[in-house]
């Protein structure tokens, strides 16, 4: 039985986060009223014109220098034509042989591997309206509602290469050019909002092959997880098809997320003809080399850069630097927590660990974090001045989320102050030894894991609020006399 | 080149116009006669010549990402011909090739 | 009496007070009663608005500060958006389409205070070259009833012509106001592409569209012309420049210039009487002081063809967008939206469907390069004649058109034909260079022919003052349509 290869290309269109349109000045917020965004442009009434927005160029230029792209000094608009209602003038301006980007790459980490991704273009076009079914879908709606808010916002169509070989790494591609475009503030990546969309062309050749077989294309990947699933199903369906001798037909496929499967759409048996032309309404941009110069100059540090530099200055594992860069903001966080905090690792933990669990358990995003950097400083400060003991911070870290006080401010409501002075702790200890007389000597036997359990004791009877290295120390020392 | 009726009329899907018996009695040849006209320009030597796209060479004009006001949603649906609820209504969509 | 007079006499008078716009309008709408049964110039008239507007102006001359075309009684082509008032294109599509906004044109025409009289008829979406493409209906040359104003701006200067607007704004793309001005008699230009603005005129091929105005004389297209040109940051393809005042150049004189006779468009095709008319400007240039020199413009007999090709390509993609969704009617009973754009669309007339049929072959990509790309070269070849041309010369003089005025339903059913009559103008349009029209005599039967003056990009000043020192030297031998026009005039 023949060994498959799987190859994949994936088109992703990314919304730019641009204040106003791409040709017009219509606002780009999400949600408006139906059609209160809209002008003649972006309606396309007939004379109104396009006037294009220095801020999408640049973001899209952004976008090709995070993808290590050239940037093409000259590039083209063009029409791209085809007839549906959210298309306002029967045609897209996109851009076609002469794209703003090409020619990029993406390092992906798969495993231990490391695998290159070829970008073979990141154009500007406009965003099209939008469409509500009344019905359960499209085929059963007798009718369809036009809205055009969102029709021409600025988009960044980014291709890849076909060199994408699993599910797996279709979804780890995916996360990093998110992470990438997030950094560079391109676009807020948004799945739900729609502002990031993918496509993806799958075939399967036999291993060892160089010509590619047949291809389908498959839409309504509305997720991450979405994208991995419906590849691997759509590359186990190709597979028993070539298997069973039976053809792979050049189609369209819809991913039915409930059901877990691809649906063929439609056949693509004539590929569609979408009479490109230059728009005779606008001239070639012209992007000279100052001006890409001062974008790269202001790109932010890329996640790559961040990951190494958190090794290298924060002496942290590989793991908690990629963690820690898996968003800007995270990174970040991250940062400026270590600036009141200098002990990177101690951060990294709590960041990693309690931040993130209890922003998970809400549902917030870490730039929305109720605790700021500087109030979680506040926080580990305390248990490196062994104010509070690491168990009782993370009581405290609750009361913060819950309550938006300091941590100094909960700790003293509390009376949760850590007990470290040798008389309080004395009498303490003293107590546990006079009613633990069996560890007591076990441990003078040369037990000396009864140790532990006469700490716990100890701790009891403190409420938790004993420094246990000190209680340790000063259990030792009494019952080694 | 001889544009047949069939030919015609895959045009004529694409262009989305429905065409009268008449104007498919007609048109065929018309459009042959006209598409021909390229023929007189074969002769014309044009290696290595760049096509004009623009009839002048300009530069183009970039606009400040500022938002602008919008139309007022009554006039943006004024001309729309089947209007609810502030959307414009169409008939079922059939779905076909397109993207964004 | 003040219907049938220039902007500039007009200009006169109103300042002087000794006639208010109010009468002015008054009496473009007198004659508009008396001919436009006849001429049928116009697809809407706002008689109302008309007076309001030259109330306003009136108020601005009373001040002392109007601006020069205060209180002009202005006719605007179809297809040039003006907001709140109908914008039909002569299309049944846009039958009852308000553009919610005015073209810059507009807006700037409003800034000079004229008065908007109506919007003229023309061919549907500005497709030919006779004003019989109107779904509404056909308008008459007021030379000869018969026979039609040319087109696609023929509402424009029949108006014009007939004493029913003192000037008027119309659409070029590749003739479109040369050569009804040509036919009706007045002076039609085609500025240089960029000069003013197309922001809201309802395209058809974007690279070859322009917007001029039709007037009595060069005079006054020097002032409308002052009055729409200049940068837009609406239109893309505008361009920033130093206007000249084009009235003041005018009376310059035109001593050593030298005129070109592209020896190409004084060929065999031509109709004689047109042809000794061109010869009889070039004797009157001479005689001003300007040098004739014959020269030559190689390819301009592939100008029809790449004219046509590219139109209908461009044509194809602007009229894309008249899908019954946003705007315009929907015709017929349609259960899904493929059925529904092709009922509506199917409401085009001929003329638009056979340009998107053509244009819609030559964007396949299988067409694309031989036919749409092949025309854009020769395209490059007909704008480097030009350049070699105007090493040589300052101006080039040609008819406007190889015929006067032919009769009404005369060329209609032989497309090929009817474009064979566009070859002098739409070389302007494949250039971008501005191109005047002026009067230059009358045939036998005394319907009007029309010389047209081909200048540098930008040379307006150039073309405009060759025009008017014409004009001046021939005043005499200037005619009036028709007894009944001209008795009322
Ligand atoms: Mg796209
Ligand atoms: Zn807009």
């Amino acid at each position: 039985m023949a060994d498959w290869e799987v190859i994949i290309g994936l088109e992703i269109h990314a919304e730019l986060l641009t204040e106003s349109k791409v040709f017009c000045g219509c606002n780009t917020e999400f949600g408006g009223e139906p059609n209160s965004q809209v002008c003649p442009v972006c309606m396309g009434l007939p004379g109104a014109l396009p006037v294009l927005n220095r801020q999408a160029v640049e973001l899209a230029i952004k976008a090709g220098l995070a993808l290590n792209c050239t940037i093409n000094g000259t590039s083209q608009f063009d029409r791209k034509h085809y007839f549906y209602p959210d298309l306002p003038k029967a045609y897209q301006i996109s851009q076609n042989d002469r794209p703003l980007c090409s020619h990029g790459m993406v390092e992906l980490s798969v495993g231990d591997r490391k695998r290159q991704i070829g970008i073979q273009r990141v154009h500007l076009e406009e965003e099209a309206g939008k469409s509500v079914h009344v019905g359960d879908s499209i085929i059963s709606s007798e009718y369809s509602l036009l809205d055009y808010n969102r029709s021409g916002i600025a988009l960044v169509e980014i291709v890849t290469e076909p060199d994408i070989r699993s599910a797996e790494e279709a979804r780890l591609f995916l996360e990093k050019l998110k992470t990438l475009l997030e950094y560079t503030e391109v676009s807020d990546c948004k799945m739900e909002e729609g502002s990031l969309r993918c496509d993806a062309n799958i075939s399967l050749r036999p291993k060892g092959s160089s010509a590619y077989g047949v291809k389908t294309e498959i839409k309504n990947l509305n997720s991450f997880r979405a994208v991995q699933r419906a590849l691997e199903f759509e590359a186990d369906r190709q597979r028993r098809l070539l298997q069973a001798k039976e053809v792979v037909l050049p189609e369209t496929r819809h991913w039915d997320e409930a059901k877990g499967m691809t649906f063929s759409m439609r056949s693509k048996a004539k590929a569609a003809d979408y009479r490109y032309m230059p728009d005779p309404n606008l001239y070639p941009l012209q992007v000279d080399e100052a001006w890409i110069e001062s974008i790269r100059q202001n790109l932010p540090e890329l996640p790559d850069a961040k990951r190494d530099r958190f090794i290298n200055d924060y002496d942290l594992p590989p793991y908690d630097a990629d963690v820690l860069t898996t968003s800007r903001h995270l990174a970040d966080y991250f940062e400026a927590c270590v600036q009141e905090v200098d002990e990177p690792k101690l951060v990294s933990n709590w960041v990693m660990g309690e931040v993130l669990r209890w922003l998970k358990a809400h549902e917030l995003e870490i730039e929305s974090s109720p605790v700021a950097p500087k109030e979680l400083g506040g926080l580990l400060k305390l248990i490196q001045e062994d104010v509070v003991s690491t168990i009782v911070a993370k009581d405290v870290l609750s009361e913060m989320f819950a309550t938006g006080k300091s941590a100094v401010e909960i700790v003293d409501e509390k009376g949760w102050r850590q007990i470290s002075d040798a008389d309080s702790l004395e009498a303490i200890i003293d107590g546990v030894i006079a009613e633990n007389p069996g560890p007591v000597a076990d441990f003078q036997k040369g037990k000396t894991k009864a140790i532990g359990f006469l700490v716990g004791q100890v701790m009891k009877a403190s409420k938790g609020q004993a420094n246990p290295q000190k209680a340790n120390e000063m259990l030792r020392q009494k019952l080694q006399k | 080149m001889e544009l047949s009726l069939k030919e015609m009329e895959e045009l004529a899907l694409i262009a989305r116009l429905y065409l009268t018996e008449e104007e498919k009695k007609i048109l065929p040849q018309q459009i042959s006669s006209i598409l021909d006209m390229v023929h007189s320009l074969e002769t014309v030597d044009t290696e290595d010549v760049e096509p004009t796209i623009y009839p002048i060479t300009g530069s183009g004009v970039l606009r400040e990402d500022e938002i602008l006001p919008s139309l007022a949603v009554k006039d943006a649906l004024a001309n729309g011909p089947d209007i609810v609820d502030g959307y414009f209504r169409v008939p079922r969509i059939i779905e076909e090739e397109y993207e964004s | 009496m003040f219907s049938s007079m220039t902007i500039s006499q007009l200009r006169t008078l109103l300042r002087a007070r000794e006639v208010s716009a109010e009468e002015v309008v008054i009496s473009v709408f007198d004659q508009i009663d008396k001919v436009e049964g006849d001429i049928e110039a116009y697809v809407t008239l706002c008689r109302s608005e008309a007076l309001v507007q030259a109330k306003r102006a009136d108020a601005l001359l009373k001040e002392g500060n109007a601006p020069d075309l205060c209180g002009i009684p202005i006719a605007i082509k179809d297809n040039i958006s003006t907001a709140g008032l109908k914008t039909t294109c002569a299309s049944r599509i846009l039958d009852d389409y308000v553009p919610p906004f005015d073209a810059t044109v507009v807006t700037k025409l409003k800034e000079a205070g004229v008065v908007i009289v109506g919007k003229t008829n023309l061919d549907e979406f500005a497709l030919g070259s006779s004003t019989e493409n109107s779904q509404f209906h056909v308008t008459r040359n007021p030379w000869d009833r018969s026979r039609v104003p040319g087109g696609s701006s023929g509402g424009s200067a029949a108006a014009v012509a007939a004493g029913e607007a003192i000037a008027a704004l119309g659409s070029d793309t590749g003739g479109s106001i040369r050569q009804p001005a040509a036919f009706c008699g007045i002076v039609g230009l085609k500025p240089t592409y960029g000069l003013v603005s197309r922001y809201g005129l309802i395209p058809a091929a974007p690279s070859l569209d322009h917007v001029g105005p039709l007037t009595r004389d060069v005079r006054d297209a020097a002032l409308v012309l002052q009055a729409i040109a200049g940068w837009d940051g609406k239109d893309p393809t505008s361009v920033q420049k130093e206007l000249p005042n084009y009235e003041a150049v005018l009376s310059e004189d035109i001593t050593g210039l030298v005129v070109g006779l592209p020896k190409e468009l004084l060929d065999n095709e031509l109709d004689p009487e047109a042809k000794e008319a061109i010869f009889g400007v070039a004797n009157v240039l001479e005689s001003l002081g300007a040098r004739v020199e014959a020269i030559s413009l190689p390819h301009a007999e592939y100008a029809m063809a790449s004219f046509y090709l590219i139109a209908s390509a461009e044509i194809s993609s602007s009229l894309a967008c008249f899908d019954g969704v946003r705007l315009g009617k929907r015709y017929g009973e349609a259960k899904d939206t493929t059925s529904m754009f092709m009922k509506t669309r199917g409401q085009l007339g001929i003329e638009a469907k056979r340009r998107i049929l053509v244009g819609t072959a030559i964007l396949q990509e299988d067409n694309y390069t031989t036919y749409f790309v092949k025309a854009q070269k020769v395209r490059t070849k007909i704008r480097e004649d030009f350049q070699q041309a105007f090493g040589r010369c300052d101006v080039i003089l040609s008819p406007t058109t190889p015929t006067p005025a032919f009769t009404l339903g005369h060329k209609l059913d032989r497309p090929v034909i009817m474009y064979k009559s566009d070859v002098y103008t739409s070389l302007a349009n494949l250039a971008g260079i501005p191109a005047l029209s002026v009067p230059c005599g009358y045939t036998e039967g005394g319907l009007p022919l029309g010389m047209q003056i081909m200048g540098k990009p930008f040379d307006e000043a150039t073309v405009l003052k060759v025009g008017h020192l014409y004009e001046q030297q021939t005043a005499s031998e200037r005619r009036l349509p028709q007894k009944e026009v001209k008795a009322n005039g």
